[in-house]
């Protein structure tokens, strides 16, 4: 039942000139970025590193930060998805559908929650596809690329189960919007709260998913990011869980 | 003969911020009824019919569809039922056959006869000619028959339709008539509905509901039966510009009783055609300014004002 309701979801999303429009513009977007990230490279960076000894190289220097951007872009971008697959639905009452089908709120958390994982995973494959062209010019380390994709890719998907549980607080698209983005702006503060120096604390840097991000995308996967990641999903998705069976006592 | 129930709902209550939506509603549908759900706007039929396909929790009470509990085997109880809520559940991006599909997948019909089924519901309900025109582009009627077909599409014993044939024109009315005419013969239908019309032609049992309480349930014969053994005394129904009181009608000779909906409708009781020419005078001698005077017709008409209207109220301030 799972992957039914993930099928419907993903193929909604590609029925709309939404999803096209927006991955069009994001994917210029970050083409550009690439390409500005390159010639920085090329025209600055390139002729100093000759002095140094194991200098870092085109993956640390160009794919690591143009991974980063296509984090923090798809993190914008991909959970608006679970607005138009939640909140509209709850907007036009197609909800009932599925709560009048025998399909549990698990099941229904779940499908829709795949979509977006999946909307994530093409995404970055897509993004890294760019910085993998690379590689046909000059050598690039896989491995770290690897790292930053996985880094991307559980970024995107983490956050997708906070944009869920949000889009299923309201019926009304644009409150969801701004709730998934004020989470986001949440998630800036405790990382700058966290690392400023007057004020420094380490529970507001793990508690925040950025710091996560920039250590996974250095290229080294410690577990203990990657199982951030995965308990922040598991929240959210609890909680997502509960509110949708909570929903039925109002 | 032994009946089957297909639905039986027994005790259920229901109140947000301490105000009674639905109180102690108690009935049975058995296989091969038809029964109409009736009340005038706010009356609880929705928040009964939410709470019986399992889209709100009671306070108290129970719900069993095809003796399982909506509560506590949800799974079993919902793939017996077919709903259609006030709003049909649409997703408007998807055509009309991709939309019935994925319909029928929820509702977990055998992949080999997800075809027929939906060839089936696309029939029964007429959508032939615009199965393979997104929704998004339908009429209103066209949406609501293709919402009536994903309550039917994996053909449960019970169909509960929550005021179908609302914001139709009179001709989308007729065709949603006669299609739940159709479903008549294959399902238990449980319809809401506030139009009195409409329950006398399809439905075959009527439930009354007023201020979230079950005031009446009977069958159509039965009422028309207790109407033919009443002592009849005529009814009608008077508007006026003017502000006549109700002790002023009730003067009138002839006049039984009368009683003022809060829309300024009155509805008089009489025993003697000389009550209609007397408020005809009465009106032009007052300067009540009448102008409508209808007789209320069929039985269930009755039955209802008489139900839902039961007691005077303040004549409106005009």
């Amino acid at each position: 039942m799972i992957s039914i309701i993930t099928k419907n979801e993903f193929k909604r999303v590609w029925y709309t000139p939404v999803a096209w429009v927006l991955f069009a513009v994001v994917l210029f977007v970050l083409g550009l970025l690439l390409l500005i990230l390159l010639n920085n490279f090329y025209s600055e960076v390139q002729s100093k590193l000759v002095r140094l000894k194991h200098a870092p190289g085109l993956t640390d220097l160009v794919i690591a930060p143009y991974m980063f951007w296509v984090a923090v872009v798809g993190v914008l971008v991909v959970p608006l998805f679970a607005v138009r697959s939640s909140t509209e639905e709850r907007y036009f009452g197609a909800n009932l559908l599925l709560s009048s089908a025998p399909v549990s709120a698990t099941q229904i958390v779940l499908g829709k929650y795949f979509a977006l994982v999946l909307l994530a995973f093409i995404y970055t494959v897509i993004c890294s596809s760019f910085a993998l062209i690379l590689g046909y010019f000059t050598p690039i380390d896989y491995g770290k690329v690897a790292a930053t994709c996985l880094a991307v890719f559980l970024f995107i998907s983490s956050f997708n189960a906070a944009a869920l549980f949000i889009a299923n607080l309201t019926r009304v698209p644009i409150i969801a919007t701004a709730a998934i983005i004020g989470l986001l702006l949440f998630m800036v503060m405790l990382y700058m709260s966290g690392s400023a120096t007057a004020s420094s604390s380490e529970l507001f840097l793990y508690l925040s998913n950025l710091p996560h991000l920039a250590s996974l995308i250095t290229g080294s996967i410690d577990t203990t990011h990657v199982a951030y990641f995965i308990l922040f999903a598991i929240l959210f998705l609890t909680l997502c869980i509960r509110k949708l069976k909570y929903s039925h006592d109002h | 003969m032994t009946q089957e129930t297909l639905l039986s709902v027994k005790g259920l209550s229901r109140s947000f911020d301490g105000q009674k939506a639905v109180e102690d509603i108690n009935f049975e549908i058995q296989r091969g009824e038809v029964v109409a759900l009736l009340g005038a706007n706010g009356a609880g039929k929705s928040t009964t019919l939410n709470i019986i396909t399992g889209n709100l929790t009671p306070d108290s009470g129970e719900v069993r569809i095809c003796d399982s509990n909506i509560a506590t085997q949800p799974k079993q109880a919902k793939s017996n039922l077919g709903y259609l809520p006030d709003t049909p559940p649409l997703y408007r991006e998807l055509t009309v056959k991709e939309y019935l599909q994925f319909a029928a997948r929820i509702h977990a019909v055998a992949k080999q006869t997800i075809t027929k089924s939906v060839r089936h519901a696309i029939e029964v309900c007429g959508l032939n000619s615009v199965e393979k025109k997104l929704i998004a582009n339908l009429s209103k009627g066209f949406k609501q028959r293709v919402g009536i077909a994903q309550a039917i599409i994996h053909n449960p014993a019970l169909v509960i339709l929550d005021e179908p044939t609302v914001g139709l024109d009179p001709i989308q009315m007729q065709d949603i008539r006669s299609l739940l005419a159709e479903l008549s013969k294959n399902h238990s239908v449980l319809l809401s509905t506030h139009l009195l019309a409409e329950a006398e032609t399809t439905c075959n049992r009527v439930l009354i509901i007023d201020h979230g309480s079950l005031l009446l349930d009977q069958t159509l014969e039965e009422l028309n039966q207790s109407s033919s053994d009443r002592k009849e005394s005529k009814r009608v129904k008077l508007r006026f510009n003017g502000n006549p009181s109700i002790d002023e009608l009730n003067a009138i000779p002839g006049c039984e009783s009368v009683s003022c909906s809060q829309y300024g409708k009155y509805i008089c009781r009489y025993s003697d055609m000389q009550f209609i020419q007397q408020v005809q005078a009465r009106a032009l001698e007052n300067d009540w300014q009448l102008y409508e005077m209808g007789s209320i017709g069929g039985s269930l008409e009755q039955v209802f004002l008489d139900i839902v209207i039961r007691d005077s109220i303040t004549p409106p301030a005009i």
